[in-house]
């Protein structure tokens, strides 16, 4: 069996970053603390043989109190399912926050696992004026001491070196602290008046006077009265008023560019696909085959992967918002609104990384202690309006949105719309919230006590990478489940008759069921058939109007079929009425088998999968039907 | 004498932990991160009506709720 080491420390000490360092892998790294939830598995091949590394979720304590913490103390003692026994351990210390962190340390340490501690963020203790004297460290510790630059990679030999001699067994188990009399079981805390006499509180002032010893003469801060650059920018970041003002400006913006700057590229792809689609239908007999490539393959897929500028971009704009040290600060912004719907601020964070997608952003839940706390966020989560919500917002906002913009294109109306439509799902969340936390998972307001990361640049080669990442699964999913949906939808078209299919013959059977959000079987069967995945609603669409790549139609084929579409008797189908009963829909609509299959996977139940789709279904039919319902009521957008 | 508690503390003022109060999950992990008596702790963020506060504690930032705060003593 090969040897097994793990990773473990405080939250956001660059455990991630160096085991990406040494193992080659991309696991994700980000400037808040618990980003990474579950254990992760790597190799590092060795003269000695090959390494299992194991990187773990941060933890402030052996003492678990979230289900990520868990896995950590469980990792470390053996007790995992599926985990074998550790060789040894490397704890990955802030060394700009040494004191907090050698709190875990002495806990380690007497685990009885040979272990490393490694210093990592050199860099930044050294630019706060702190110098720490290593060898004297590694002494008092009795274990390896490794200073580490883990962002740039400096330290890295070192580090590879000591786990060499882990594996070699070169490596003694650590003298363990002795905090505790091996009789009575007490700590030495070595007072009992002031802080009463709880163990637990026995305990944190045993080890923080054992930190007080080993740090004492050999580390060294050089005072500074300047205040921080972290410390200056939280004054207007978090400003109760000027916090909140600032992420909303920040957010138009950003949504806004999706249509400056992602709208260029997108073209650039659309002629792709054209060009493709026409070159295979120069060469292609024509037959059954030829109309399943062109049609099924190429007019599904290619209009569905029109919009990767798009998610790109807003993967992009995420990924700057996780390294840059903001997303606790969000959380902090949110806490006050949160306590008064029964969480904390801690569950703005699983919600923020659904904007990117849910699954990740459920899985972020982990961090939450409290079980009922951590079902709630998990049940909203979905709400907020994922990357694959954004082919149909931006489909539907060109098409009937006027594109006015101010301020040089910076600001415009489109962007505020597409604000708008993903301000909707988390201003639903709040009253479900509220609802749940009152009924089926009541509970007390949890506490909030987080830690705030200081600011950083982010590093381009993280952020660049998270985009790319997202590409790729955005092409595999369109080479995959879309391609998959955009057959069977070309299928269901394309038999028994082109004219007389089943694909409308199934619509026309929903049509009564849809007729009352103001859609057509058409629009039924698109958002229909979207329920696997909701990209596939776009592929759907472009077959259900018949929009033909051969011909060198392009998703502004799609955006005119839709403008041109009109009920039997003529009247045009869309208008700003239904577009937005259709958005709306997506919004608020569970709309994606993986999330639900996730919400089963980490709430152990298909209970609260099946709620969490249900209720978001539900609630989805009826928000879009009174929308629509109320526009026509006075002739809005009809 | 009433105690002096980390919630009635102004921004920028700056005090010493005397100790946490309590035993549950909340004083456990404001002891673990450093809130044992001796260390020093300076507010450099209040938010009113019932938002959570920032604390420079020990030379990094910790956000908690004045109910939390409630539970650390000072020494006056
Ligand atoms: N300046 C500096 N930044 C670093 C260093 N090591 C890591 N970082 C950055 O610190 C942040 C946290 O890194 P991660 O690797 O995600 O930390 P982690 O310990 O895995 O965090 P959790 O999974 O949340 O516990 C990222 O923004 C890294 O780029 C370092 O040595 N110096
Ligand atoms: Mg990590």
């Amino acid at each position: 069996m090969k040897p097994a080491i793990a990773f473990l420390g405080n939250p956001n000490t660059g455990k991630t970053t160096l085991f990406n360092a040494l193992t080659g892998l991309r696991q994700q790294v980000g400037n808040y603390p618990g980003v990474t939830v579950e254990r992760k598995h790597g190799q590092l091949t060795t003269p000695h043989g090959v390494v299992e590394l194991i990187d773990l979720p941060g933890t402030y304590s052996l003492a678990a109190q979230s289900p990520d913490e868990e896995v950590v103390a469980n990792v470390l003692r053996g007790h995992q399912k599926g985990e074998q026994p550790l060789s040894g351990v490397v704890v990955i210390v802030d060394a700009s926050n040494l004191k907090r962190n050698l709190y875990l340390v002495s806990q380690v340490l007497e685990v009885g696992l040979p272990t490393i501690v490694v210093l990592n963020m050199m860099d930044i203790a050294k630019r706060r004026g702190v110098t720490i004297d290593v060898t004297a460290l590694e002494k008092r510790l009795g274990v390896p001491v490794i200073p580490m630059k883990a962002n740039v990679g400096g330290g890295v030999t070192q580090l590879n070196a000591a786990l060499m001699q882990v594996v070699a067994g070169q490596i003694k188990i650590p003298k363990p602290v002795g905090l505790r009399d091996p009789e009575t079981g007490k700590w030495q805390s070595g007072r009992t008046d002031a802080c009463g006499d709880h163990p637990i509180a026995q305990e944190a002032v045993a080890r923080y006077n054992w930190i007080r010893g080993v740090l004492h003469g050999i580390v060294f801060q050089v005072p500074s009265t300047r205040s921080h650059f972290s410390d200056r920018l939280d004054k207007v970041l978090t400003h109760r008023v000027w916090g909140t003002v600032i992420f909303v400006i920040v957010m138009l913006f950003m949504f806004q560019a999706i249509y400056s700057w992602a709208g260029p590229l997108q073209d650039m792809i659309d002629n792709g696909v054209s060009a493709l689609g026409e070159w295979v239908g120069s060469w292609m007999p024509s037959g059954v085959l030829k109309d399943l490539v062109q049609d099924g393959v190429i007019g599904g897929v290619g209009s569905v992967l029109v919009f990767l500028p798009q998610i790109v971009f807003l993967f992009l704009f995420i990924a700057f918002l996780e390294d840059c040290g903001y997303m606790a600060r969000a959380a902090f912004l949110m806490d006050r609104l949160f306590a008064r719907i029964g969480l904390s601020g801690k569950s703005f964070i699983p919600m923020l990384s659904s904007f990117a997608c849910a699954i990740p952003g459920v899985m972020a839940t982990r961090t939450i202690e409290n079980r009922r706390d951590r079902f709630v966020t998990i049940l909203v989560s979905p709400l907020m309006s994922c990357s694959a919500r954004l082919p149909v917002y931006t489909l539907l906002i060109a098409a009937f949105v006027p594109s006015v913009t101010w301020m040089g294109g910076l600001l415009g109306f489109q962007g505020a719309m597409l604000f708008a439509m993903h301000a909707l799902g988390f201003a639903v969340a709040i009253p479900i919230v509220w609802i749940l936390k009152r009924t089926v998972l009541k509970g007390a307001t949890p506490p909030f006590v987080m830690e705030l990361p200081s600011y950083k640049m982010p590093s381009l080669k993280l952020v660049g990478w998270r985009a790319l990442d997202r590409a790729k699964t955005f092409v595999q999913s369109a080479g995959t489940i879309i391609l998959a949906m955009s057959v069977v939808i070309w299928a269901l078209s394309y038999f028994p008759t082109a004219d007389h299919n089943y694909f409308a013959m199934m619509g026309h059977a929903i049509e009564p069921l849809v007729k009352p959000l103001g859609w057509d079987w058409r629009i039924g069967m698109s958002v229909l058939a979207a329920f696997p995945a909701r990209e596939v609603v776009i592929a759907a669409m472009a077959t259900s109007f018949n929009v033909n790549v051969a011909d060198g139609d392009d998703s502004s084929g799609i955006l005119q079929a839709l403008q041109n579409a009109t009920w039997p008797d003529g009247a045009p189908l869309f208008g700003l009425a239904v577009a937005m009963s259709v958005m709306i829909f997506f919004a608020l609509c569970c709309q994606c088998g993986a999330t639900v299959a996730i919400i089963r996977r980490e709430t152990n139940s298909w209970k609260w999968a099946g709620f969490a789709f249900a209720y978001m279904t539900i609630l989805a039919y009826l928000a879009a039907a009174i929308v629509y319902q109320v526009m026509a009521y006075f002739g809005v957008g009809i | 004498m009433a105690m002096l508690k980390l919630n009635q503390l102004t921004a920028g003022q700056e005090a010493t932990v005397s100790y946490v109060m309590g035993d549950g999950p909340v004083s456990q992990r404001l002891l673990e991160m450093g809130m044992v008596p001796g260390a020093s702790v300076k507010v450099t963020q209040l938010s009113p009506w019932g938002g959570p506060m920032m604390v420079n504690l020990d030379g990094y930032s910790l956000s908690l709720r004045s109910t939390e705060a409630d539970l650390i003593t000072l020494l006056s």
